[in-house]
């Protein structure tokens, strides 16, 4: 049975692969001693992530007063850092789960590691929150449990609360969803390792978690609905998860947070900013590995489609919020608008507007789309241009309170600053370990695209 | 309890749509098809009715938000109210963002767990392996020798014309 | 079985069916129109306020149908290839949009107390807007919409007619060229539409998620006008051969996702006012939440969203014809009713109450636009023989 698919769809996978050579081009990677370029990056990623665990516990040991932060910014680095984290994760879920109910196929290459960026993006982004608390050990305080204060339960009016339980709920499904998609592809790393290593502890430890799955369609009957199911499960939870982070600022008075508009446009600056991050690691992943028939430019066309319209998203939010700051009439929104554009932040406003809404209109071109070398160093600016987002909304509105006696100003001391940088080692240590120790691309998923528009031949 | 069965393993995903539906008109009790990717198809060429997996998921999701609902109520507005900014002691618009958290956990983790159950999967399980390509790039289909009119060699010659690339009879352990 | 066996042009029952809806619902809209016109002579306040509202309605139907349309070419999905040509028919009404719109012209000061100089004089908060609300700078703007609205449904509608004779890619490319900036058209323009003709009825109060409440409803609005058109049209030839429960259950999910995205933007835009509780902001719900006002929100939060989303949940219904037309004629119904408690507690503060205009003038303005929709409708082939994924479309509705 032939699928008939339109003359447009061209081939997702270069070079009219047999599923055998699926298996192959993937598992290779994980036998195969690493290669020096990984051993450089890994060594790079691990000293970030060690001068982050120093800057933490420094910060921890003494308090957060090592931290820049005044009585009127009191919120800047850390809780910039955390938005900007789970904003990367966002991606991830996207390509997982939201392409996946549009039957958008050619997402079956980069969705296992884009789920695994999602994780790793939720850990760093889980750690900020917890460490701005001041005292991390009582971090469990923010669960509703019975205690003996009472029991004076936590404020369920509060969208700090809400954002505790959004991303414990994140992480918990992220990581079913990314679980459950591995099973299949578990088994066949298993069956494979049965031939050379039989008996050893990786074939042993793949056999504990591939929970004994053996390829029977009244198992596959099961999982098709199952996978589909959390698909309708993750879509909604990553808008909530966007939108309750926005809540944080929203629900405030503050001008400048407290905006109507705030959950779409988070929700879609989340996803530009993740889809930048897919990018800059898929564009190294694929050189790296020698995965260019599976990542192929034909997706890192559609992904700069996507940061497109995201881009335009964020840019009509930009513009609506000035707009009303304006007809609002509210001297105070008014205020804090053109303090962002002409204010002391103002070179951290407009570095803001170059990398998110100037930058990505180079990719309306298609030969900017299809040259990967200038799409990496765009996806690096608008990961640069999606931080300073962040920072501008959460310090800007801040440091010009109502009384200008409390006005102030605010630099990040070098804890903060590493403790950032440990965040990227955290993250980058976390994906390097991954590509080494599980299958980068859903061997189960891209085995069932594999004849999806071969008909039409043509290069990828 | 055991039974023979007769195996065929094939190379291609059209031939195994095509030997199972075939196989299926022809009478033949399908024991199981397996297969190393999710065949589009393939449940219907088999005759499996769908999944009963979304009710599990539809009645532990309205489970999880109903529990909560009522537990942030319980706790804002009864156990011990507070006023927090001139709020309502209950203050429904507020519990909205748990409680839709509360029932997205609900429903994807017993759903998973539902799913484990129902196939019977469980870590350190042994896989039942037909042949060691199956998770690679082989599919087998699985005929129940169901009676004495079952001939194994026209079977077989079936299995053959559909370009099996290799039939085997065995002695299976019947679970359930 | 190949498209090009078909002819997807409608057959002579068919268009003989249409001839006579069409004929009906004109008389029928003349006849209500007249009698709305006629009571707005003595009540002429009434008259716009009920006018205006169901005119936001149609014109956000067919708003909505020519972004369908564009999302459709952009995403390159086979769903959107069964309802192009409804949707292209529904674009084609925007002149007709554009004469309808005079009497919103001759009511702006019924409608609008920024235009009047003396409210204004008074007014510190509308003296600030003036550079904004004022009635040359509100025609204007909306001068551009239609002027955008009509040159993207044109190219849109000349482009698609010329695949008709030349299949391939050509046509297919240029459509998508065009569909990436009318898209980002179709948001600034929805936006201040909303600004302009709706919110700027009460000048004291503004929200940032207001355009996006209206670009969701219409999306919701036009894929359920969209959803009831094909399934009355699918008992004859040349959709009955084509159209099959998948196409239905396709469709029916995208229903779904708009059922949800107005929630989601709606509970949004409330929940933050209502934690903020502003003294700038709130009086805006305090007058949609209170007295008989009140038991509309609440129905909406029941019958806009929660029943529709629990029955959309179910496979089974998205499959079914008839339930699912019963589904998207609700819908419609309940935008209708959401769009009523957008604008008429303005006008109604205090009291919910309803005008024997308030039905009248809806069935009027939409007999009229029905008649021009179901006028063009026939003209081009009901399926579009040149599509690339019209073949892909087809199958995925056979297996």
């Amino acid at each position: 049975m032939a699928e008939i698919c339109s003359p447009l769809r061209l081939p997702l996978i270069a070079g009219r692969k047999k599923p055998a050579a699926v298996t192959e081009d993937v598992c290779r990677a994980l036998t195969r001693p690493p290669s020096g370029l990984w051993w450089a990056a890994f060594a790079a990623a691990f000293a970030l992530l060690l001068l982050g665990t120093a800057a933490v516990s420094y910060q921890i040991a003494t308090g957060v007063g090592t931290w820049g932060l005044n009585t009127t910014v009191g919120w800047a680095f850390d809780i910039t850092n955390f938005v900007f984290w789970v904003g990367i994760g966002h991606a991830g879920t996207l390509i997982s789960a939201i392409l996946f109910l549009f039957r958008q196929r050619w997402r079956t290459s980069v969705n296992r590691s884009a789920e695994a960026m999602t994780l790793f993006a939720v850990m760093c982004a889980g750690i900020f929150p917890v460490i701005h608390t001041g005292r991390p050990w009582l971090a469990y305080w923010l669960f509703p449990y019975p205690n003996f204060r009472g029991s004076l339960w936590i404020n369920f009016r509060s969208p700090l609360a809400w954002d505790c339980f959004a991303i414990s709920t994140y992480f918990l499904i992220s990581a079913t969803f990314w679980y459950v998609g591995l099973i299949p592809d578990l088994a066949t790393v298993r069956d494979r390792l049965a031939s050379t290593e039989g008996g050893s502890l990786r074939h042993r430890l793949f056999s504990i978690f591939s929970l004994g799955w053996n390829g029977s369609y009244r198992v596959w009957r099961h999982y098709e609905v199952l996978y589909l199911l959390l698909a309708g499960l993750a879509t909604p939870l990553v808008i909530s998860v966007h939108t309750i982070v926005s809540w944080d600022f929203a629900t405030a008075v503050i001008p400048g947070w407290h905006a109507t508009i705030f959950p779409p446009y988070f929700v879609a600056g989340a996803i530009f900013s993740g889809i930048a991050m897919v990018l800059t690691l898929m564009l190294v992943a694929r050189k790296a590995m020698g995965l260019e028939d599976y990542i192929t430019t034909r997706h890192v066309d559609v992904m700069c489609k996507l940061l497109l319209l995201t881009s335009g998203i964020v840019a009509l939010a930009y513009g609506t919020e000035f707009f009303t700051a304006f007809y609002s009439g509210n001297p105070y929104e008014e205020f804090v608008f053109l303090n962002r554009a002409k204010g002391p932040f103002a070179w951290a406003y407009w570095t803001m507007v170059s990398c998110n809404v100037l930058v990505p209109q180079l990719l309306w071109f298609r030969r900017v789309r299809r040259s990967m070398g200038v799409v990496f160093v765009l996806s690096l600016l608008i990961n640069v241009g999606m931080w300073f987002e962040r920072f501008v909304i959460i310090v800007t509105s801040l440091h010009r309170d109502f009384l200008p006696s409390s006005w102030a100003s605010y630099r990040p001391t070098i804890v903060e600053v590493s403790t950032l940088a440990g965040s990227f080692g955290l993250f980058f240590t976390c994906f390097l370990i991954f590509c080494r120790i599980l299958p980068v691309i859903a061997m189960g998923e891209v085995k069932a695209v594999l004849s999806h528009g071969q008909g039409n031949g043509g290069e990828a | 309890m055991s039974r023979r069965v007769l195996i065929g393993i094939f190379e291609s995903e059209d031939a195994i749509l095509d030997v199972t539906a075939e196989a299926r008109r022809r009478g033949f009790t399908i024991v199981d098809v397996f297969a190393p990717y999710a065949v589009h198809g393939l449940d219907k060429a088999m005759g499996l009715e769908r999944s009963r997996l979304p009710w599990v998921c539809f009645l532990l999701g309205l489970t999880g938000a109903g529990f909560k609902v009522w537990f942030e109520y319980w706790t804002t507005a009864s156990d011990w109210p507070i006023n927090v900014g001139g709020k309502p002691w209950n203050s429904l618009p507020a519990f909205v963002p748990i409680t839709f958290e509360v029932m997205v956990l609900f429903a994807g983790l017993s759903t998973v767990l539902a799913f484990f159950g129902m196939s019977r999967l469980w870590p350190g399980r042994k896989a039942a392996l037909l042949d060691p390509r199956v998770t690679n790039d082989r599919f087998a289909l699985v005929l129940e020798e169901s009676d004495a009119a079952f001939d194994v060699g026209a079977v077989e010659r079936f299995l053959r014309e559909h370009e099996a690339v290799r039939v085997e009879e065995r002695e299976q352990e019947v679970a359930r | 079985m190949t498209a090009s066996t078909h002819s997807f042009t409608a057959p002579a029952d068919l268009e003989k069916g249409i001839k006579s809806w069409r004929t009906r619902a004109l008389a029928v809209g003349v006849v209500a129109l007249a009698a709305g016109a006629a009571g707005g002579l003595g009540n002429p306040d009434q008259f716009f306020r009920s006018y205006l509202w169901a005119y936001l309605f149609f014109v956000g139907v067919t708003i909505g149908c020519m972004a369908l349309l564009m999302l459709q070419y952009l995403t390159g999905g086979a769903w959107g290839v069964v309802i192009r040509r409804l949707c292209e028919a529904a674009t084609r009404t925007f002149p007709l949009l554009l004469v309808l719109f005079l009497p919103v012209v001759l009511g702006i000061s019924h409608l609008y107390s920024w235009s009047h100089p003396e409210v204004a004089a008074a007014d510190e908060a509308i003296r600030h807007k003036q550079a904004y609300l004022n009635v040359p700078f509100f025609l204007g703007r909306a001068a551009f919409y239609f002027l955008g609205w009509i040159v993207f449904a044109l190219l849109l509608n000349k482009w698609s007619l010329a695949q008709d004779t030349e299949p391939g890619s050509r046509q297919q490319l240029k459509l998508q060229l065009v569909s990436g900036p009318g898209l980002l058209f179709f948001g600034l323009s929805v936006t201040f539409m909303a600004i302009d003709w709706v919110m700027s009825i009460d000048p004291h109060w503004s929200s940032t998620m207001y355009g996006l409440l209206f670009i969701a409803g219409e999306g919701l609005s036009s894929m359920a006008f969209l959803i009831t058109t094909l399934v009355i049209l699918s008992r004859s030839r040349p959709f009955s051969e084509v159209i099959t429960r998948r196409h239905l259950h396709d469709l029916g999910k995208l229903m779904f996702a708009f059922v949800m995205v107005w929630a989601y933007f709606s509970f949004s835009q409330f929940l933050i006012i209502w934690a903020g509780n502003l003294p700038e902001e709130i009086p805006w719900y305090v007058r949609r939440l209170h007295g008989g006002w009140g038991w509309v929100g609440l129905a909406l939060a029941a019958f806009h969203f929660a029943v529709p989303f629990l029955l959309l949940l179910s496979r089974d219904i998205k499959r079914n014809y008839n339930l699912l037309t019963a589904v998207a004629v609700w819908l419609l119904v309940m935008r209708m009713v959401d769009l009523y408690w957008l604008v008429m507690p303005e006008f109604r503060k205090g009291e919910f109450g309803v005008s024997w205009m308030d039905f009248v003038i809806p069935i009027g303005l939409g007999g009229i636009w029905l008649a021009a929709f179901t006028w063009q409708l026939p003209k081009r082939p009901l399926l579009p023989p040149g599509e690339l994924h019209l073949e892909e479309a087809l199958a995925h509705g056979r297996d």
